[in-house]
């Protein structure tokens, strides 16, 4: 589903990534975790062209997106990203938020939009505030709206980064709730968290980046369980 | 009787400020259309579009409208057959009007680009990341968030044209000053005339500027 081979990014004279390869299958959903300034959003972003790739190669959802011949719009209509920030459109309903992908970018009739939206703010438990802005619900709502936003396109690929960073500690669970079903039904999914019982319990694969390197990867037993590099055991003596 | 001659004059003063009123709303309008262009073009990629829109707010903010205003009216004219284009009498009133949208527009150009600025970096990358284009970022995302934000500033910067309309008179276009030197040079009643004349403008000019600040009360409750 996802192939990257040698990624690298730099911004300016600052080399972020380093040289990325990796390979992720349909329906993995591998966790990314490293310190703080490791590369791991610049790489989930890279991955849907937010941050344009400096040299390598990336294919995702069967599009080569490092290749200027790739139509980058619709590229990103297969994968599906949620942000830190929620970054829900303000002057939109929740509804309207979750429908305005279907009906200007895929050009679905409205009423098969709003069906749609409905029955994906039925499954993240939000049906009641379709009428409701963003700025009325709390944290934990805003991105599980968000996850629904990104459903509606429907991806084959879902980039979380960082989901739960932004939100009080009681609101983790709902969002990382939302985000265990879709796993469980088979979304591939890129998850750049914190979140180490996450890791543990829903990936199947995690990544461990620190300084613009993939350090080590490897599933989540072996990493947690039993880290080959220092770099990975300094890191997780220090976040478990 | 002063009061007298401002009654005998009123209808024909009324008619001065119809015609104001008139001209601000076609050079606003104009004025909004030149801004929203000029704006995107200074915040394209291409650099000749962002060197086009630079020169023409620069040029408009930086000269005296009174200047442009002769410029454009009667310096175009002794280069151009512009009244035969346009005609004699309608030349100078499409041209001034074009001139005042114009001169509108370089500022109206930087509220805009300012509005579309102050919209959150995480919008545009919510919109990019379900597959918009940037013309459907813009047109759906974008824009919508940030003429709300430009509404109070663009409401005073109809204000201002509204006291700039008055620079049509020495050009020679009847609007309420225009109208008011007519009526004086007829009664020989300049002070009760242009009371008169400044209080019509303060009625209208502090209404807008009042519903200006009425809407920025009103945006900073609703932060939407």
């Amino acid at each position: 589903m996802i192939n990257v081979e040698n990624l690298h990014k730099s911004f300016g004279e600052l080399e972020i990534l380093k040289g990325i390869s990796t390979q992720i299958a349909n329906k993995e959903v591998v966790v990314v975790i490293g310190p703080s300034g490791s590369g791991k959003s610049t790489f989930l972003r890279c991955l849907n062209g937010l941050e344009e790739a400096t040299s390598g190669k990336i294919e995702i959802a069967g599009m080569e997106l490092t290749s200027p011949k790739t139509n980058i719009y619709e590229l990103r209509q297969h994968v599906g990203m949620c942000f830190q920030q929620f970054n829900l459109f303000k002057h939109l309903t929740i509804l309207d938020n979750i429908t305005i992908g279907p009906m200007k970018v895929l050009k679905k009739s409205k009423e098969e939009s709003e069906k749609l939206a409905r029955e994906l703010l039925n499954k993240v438990g939000l049906q009641e505030k379709e009428k409701n802005y963003p700025d009325e619900l709390s944290g934990g709502q805003q991105q599980r709206v968000a996850i629904a936003r990104a459903l509606a396109m429907k991806p084959k690929v879902m980039l979380f980064d960082e989901p739960t960073s932004a939100l009080d500690p009681e609101m983790v669970g709902e969002v990382l709730n939302v985000m265990r079903e879709l796993a469980e039904e088979g979304m591939t999914m890129v998850v750049v968290t914190h979140e180490m019982g996450f890791a543990r319990e829903v990936g199947n694969r995690v990544l461990f980046l620190d300084g613009g390197y993939l350090v080590e990867e490897g599933t989540p037993a072996e990493i947690f369980g039993n880290p080959k590099e220092q770099r990975t055991q300094n890191f997780l003596s220090k976040v478990l | 009787m002063e009061l007298q001659v401002v009654l005998d004059n009123l209808p024909q003063i009324l008619e001065g400020l119809k015609l104001t009123i008139n001209y601000s709303i076609a050079a606003i309008l104009l004025a909004v259309v030149f801004g929203l262009i000029s704006a995107l073009m200074k915040l394209s990629k291409s650099k000749m579009l962002r060197g086009v829109s630079t020169v023409y707010i620069e040029v408009f903010r930086s000269t005296p409208l009174l200047v442009q205003l002769f410029f454009i009216v009667f310096g175009l004219a002794g280069v151009l057959p512009v009244n035969e284009w346009f005609g004699q009498r309608s030349y100078p009133i499409i041209a001034a009007t074009l001139t005042l949208a114009l001169h509108e527009g370089a500022y109206i150009s930087e509220i805009i680009r300012a509005g579309i600025l102050g919209v959150d970096r995480g919008q545009k990358e919510a919109a990019a990341s379900i597959g918009m284009t940037e013309f459907k970022m813009m047109r759906y995302i974008v824009l919508p968030q940030a003429f709300k934000r430009m509404i109070p500033p663009l409401v005073n910067q109809s204000a201002q044209t509204i006291k700039d309309t008055s620079l049509l008179a020495p050009i020679g276009i009847i609007e309420l000053v225009y109208r008011g030197q007519i009526i004086i040079s007829s009664t020989f009643e300049p002070f009760a005339i242009w009371v008169v004349v400044g209080i019509l403008y303060f009625i209208i000019i502090f209404s807008v500027s009042q519903f200006a600040g009425y809407l920025e009360r009103k945006m900073q409750l609703d932060k939407r």
